[in-house]
């Protein structure tokens, strides 16, 4: 059991669940995020448009390719 | 969230004929017995929140009608079941048949709705406790990734496999084509084939050198570098030779497109279209069938079918049943006409790539010999018709089967053959000093003509190349953050669920629990997997399955645990928690210590309890008082069942609200019966605290006359003395105004005359000594659920 990651998704208030799944949404992110960096293959824009994409919820694969390709389709 | 449930109304449902259970936004404990309608009420919540009762449904539930489960057998009704808010009083409500999902136009209602997506989240029932423990790894991570609303991590994903494979045969394709236009350079003497546009740029360079002398940098240099070959060429034969040059390179790259495949396609599909028309007659009244859809989900409360003018109530589920296939039907229907219209395109395309190709090559058809030219004339023209005649198909939609035309495959063996001839002829005029002139002629012609496009696809090559690079590091970086974002849910989860199991079972040395540790694993590593469920047993066995070690009854709590903490953790306060008797197979102390951590950890949770447990509810109730939380809490007692009239709770509910409620001028005289109830529950708390010789009950039910028999009056004042001399004549007081006027609760009890001599301040001074008593005994510590 990972203790330190634990503390950091204690919900802040007693509202529960849906402050537990932004903390997950963000820990997701974040750690989608730092991964990205450091592959040396994704550039700053492709890892911003992802973590953009990502952070509205369930992303299609259009999408995705949209993200990595930056054009608009 | 400020909404609370203030009422549930149902009517016709199940064996709850016209009933309504108020809770007035507390919480709610309902005890009665095996067929008092306890778990009616929990199925009505699930219906109205879900539109279906799971244990109908699934494995196991074999050939029941679940719809004919829901109705009541006497009044036959059409069943429904309502819920109104407090303190917006709004009411929501589902009727059989109403399978959308629940909604309202008001916002905080609508937000409450929302907050209750999957009835699986805040019902459980008696049978579903063991699920948590024996699902299997995949059911449980399904069941949890449900629970949690994650769903969108899995599909993300999936979409970033499908994201990958895309690019990955967009690469294929690219690579292919590259080569394709590569291989048309192929040195035939030597097997050498240029790798890519810089490899045969250097080829034409190292030409350039050897016939023209000059070193080109760049393709703009080409035109020169073919002028200064062209000079040196034999005049006689040069423009036959690169005429024949140019039609022998266009004859070598075949017909574009892929005509066969493409009419392949269009077959199947057209095939599979015959057989959905052949079993959907009503392919043209598509509008109506959606119409009546809109109409039958929008209109829940007709009771005639629009379209047939049929009465409803017997015929509703079939015919909407028959109308919602139609519609899959159709719309299969459309999704294939759609997908045979795109395939048809392409063909036509294909098709018309293939005649401005021979088209092009009718300028070339000086070089070929008569018969040939007039043979592929001819297939020209045969593919032109079949072309048209497409088309013509295609406008008029009277499609049938394709038939791919002859005169495509004749016309590729036909320019083969050419092809050919053309290169026997072409060799036989070049002299053979001149031949490696010649051949860097048709090279440098060929590169000239070709290398615009490789250096194009080279480009969107490398661009896909790298994009596929790209998604699949993303794709990684996403599997691996998924994993560490769930694992730290997961691990959320156990520290709760442990801590829960502790709280049931590591109270003290005598009883410590034998569950020293708890861990949620997820088991595959890509794409949706499981969850696996370990425990650490007695700080011995790491990682083994709880079946393996914990008792039934500890399984039970450890099932329970798991439930409550997925609740707690993701579930927000305020919104509800319903457990239909999820005690049975936990012993009298555990069921206690349950009671606890439902008022400590659910607390702003509007909880409904159903449970047979008499001892419990006496016990839950008691637990409540001793908090202070009576305003938080309503107490249902369900005393019988009848099929006319289904549950009939006992005359007074939430005792102390309704004696509080009564004490006036016009009900005091109905307070018998709830008083005899506070105070034997008084009692029965005292007795559990002090030794009395009390008579054995078989059947366990005890009167305030069996402990007034005994003398508790007299053990109680001396309890109370002991513990505080000073408050002796109040104590005496109090005592006295309960015990001394023991008349008071026998004459409301009855309808005799004596009840009109109780005054009202005669009840008033009943009801506030026991009160006094009470706390006096909780003071003193010798009741029970009350100071330990």
């Amino acid at each position: 059991m990972n203790q330190s990651n634990q503390q950091s998704l204690e919900p802040a208030s007693d509202s529960g669940a849906i402050d537990l799944r932004m903390e997950l949404k963000r820990a997701l992110i974040a750690e989608f995020d730092r991964r990205l960096a450091e592959s040396g293959t994704v550039s700053d824009e492709q890892r911003e448009r992802l973590c953009r994409a990502i952070g509205q919820g369930a992303t299609s694969s259009s999408e995705l390719m949209a993200a990595i390709t930056g054009s608009s389709e | 969230m400020s909404e609370r449930v203030r009422k549930i109304q149902f009517l016709h449902f199940r064996g709850l004929p016209d009933y309504e259970c108020q809770l007035n936004g507390k919480s709610i404990l309902i005890l009665g017995g095996n067929g008092k309608g306890k778990s009616a009420i929990v199925d009505g919540l699930e219906f109205l929140f879900g539109a279906r009762i799971s244990r109908f449904h699934g494995e196991g539930s074999g050939p029941i009608d679940a719809d004919a489960a829901m109705r009541n057998v006497h009044t036959m009704g059409e069943p429904s079941v309502a819920i109104t808010f407090t303190p917006t009083n709004e009411t929501v409500s589902r009727a059989l048949g109403q399978t959308s999902q629940l909604t309202s136009t008001r916002p905080l209602i609508r937000e409450y709705l929302e907050r209750h997506p999957a009835v699986g989240a805040f019902v459980l029932r008696r049978s579903q406790i063991l699920e948590f423990i024996q699902d299997q790894d995949a059911k449980r991570y399904q069941k949890y990734i449900r629970l949690l609303g994650l769903d969108w991590v899995d599909l993300t994903q999936r979409n970033f496999i499908e994201a990958e494979q895309t690019i990955d045969a967009q690469v294929s394709a690219l690579r292919a084509n590259l080569q394709s236009s590569l291989q048309l350079f192929r040195d035939s003497a030597t097997s050498w084939i240029p790798t890519d546009s810089n490899s045969l740029f250097g080829k034409c360079a190292e030409f350039a050198d050897r016939f023209a002398a000059m070193t080109p940098t760049g393709w703009e240099q080409l035109d020169e570098v073919l002028s200064a070959l062209e000079a040196k060429r034999s005049k006689q034969t040069r423009e036959r030779i690169t005429a024949l040059n140019f039609a022998i390179a266009r004859l070598e790259s075949d017909l574009p497109g892929n005509v066969e495949s493409s009419v392949a396609e269009i077959n199947e599909v057209h095939s599979n279209l015959l057989d959905l028309r052949a079993t959907t007659s009503e392919v043209a009244m598509g509008g109506i069938i959606r119409e009546g859809l809109k109409y039958y989900e929008e209109n829940v409360e007709v009771t005639q079918c629009p379209l047939c003018e049929e009465p409803l109530t017997d015929r509703y589920a079939s015919v909407f049943s028959r109308l919602t296939e139609r519609n899959q039907a159709l719309f299969k229907l459309r999704e294939l006409e759609d997908r045979r219209t795109g395939l048809f395109d392409t063909l036509v395309r294909e098709l018309q790539r293939i005649v401005d190709r021979l088209v092009e090559e009718k300028n070339d058809h000086v070089l070929y010999l008569e018969l040939d030219a007039q043979a592929l004339r001819q297939h020209y023209e045969g593919l032109e018709q079949w072309l048209n005649s497409v088309k013509v198909a295609y406008q008029s939609a009277s499609i049938d089967k394709l038939v791919t035309p002859g005169a495509l495959a004749e016309s590729r063996t036909i320019r083969w053959s050419v092809r050919e001839q053309l290169l026997a002829e072409r060799n036989a005029l070049i002299q053979p000093d001149d031949s490696a002139l010649e051949r860097a002629v048709d090279f440098l012609q060929r590169a000239k003509e070709k290398h615009g496009r490789i250096i194009t696809t080279e480009v969107q090559y490398e661009t896909a190349r790298r994009a596929l690079e790209a998604i699949r590091a993303a794709r990684e970086a996403y599997s691996e953050a998924r994993e560490v974002a769930i694992q730290q849910v997961f691990d959320q989860i156990a520290a709760k669920v442990l801590s829960y199991y502790r709280k049931l079972h590591d109270v003290c040395d005598a009883e410590a629990s034998e569950c020293t540790n708890l861990t949620l694993e997820p088991t595959a590593r890509a794409g949706p997997g499981g969850v696996r469920l370990v425990i650490e047993f007695l700080s011995k066995v790491a990682s083994c399955d709880a079946r393996a070690f914990l008792s039934e009854g500890h399984l039970d709590s450890l099932g329970l645990c798991l439930y409550l903490a997925t609740v707690r953790i993701f579930n927000p306060p305020g919104s509800l928690l319903v457990l239909d008797d999820v005690l049975t197979s936990v012993d009298k102390e555990h069921r206690s210590r349950v009671a606890d951590l439902l008022l400590e950890e659910f607390s702003g949770f509007q909880i409904i309890l159903a449970t047979h447990d008499d001892h419990w509810f006496g016990v839950f109730q008691s637990k409540v008082q001793a908090r202070a939380e009576q305003s938080k809490w309503t107490f249902k007692r369900i005393v019988r069942w009848t099929v006319e009239h289904g549950p009939e709770s006992a005359a007074y509910e939430g005792t102390w609200d309704w004696i509080e409620s009564h004490l006036g001028e016009n009900s005091y005289r109905e307070l018998g019966g709830p008083l005899r109830l506070v105070l034997e529950d008084f009692l029965k708390r005292v007795g559990d605290k002090i030794e009395l010789r009390v008579r054995y009950h078989i059947d366990g039910r005890y009167t305030s006359g069996d402990f007034t028999t005994a003398g508790i009056q007299k053990e109680i004042l001396s309890k109370l003395v002991e513990s505080d001399p000073s408050e002796e004549a109040e104590a005496k007081q109090d005592m006295q105004r309960v015990f001394g006027t023991g008349d008071l609760i026998n004459a409301l009890s009855h309808d005799n005359p004596a009840r009109l001599e109780v005054t009202l301040n005669d009840a008033k001074d009943f009801v506030s000594s026991l009160k006094s008593l009470t706390q006096r005994c909780q003071q003193a510590k010798i009741i029970k659920g009350i100071g330990g």
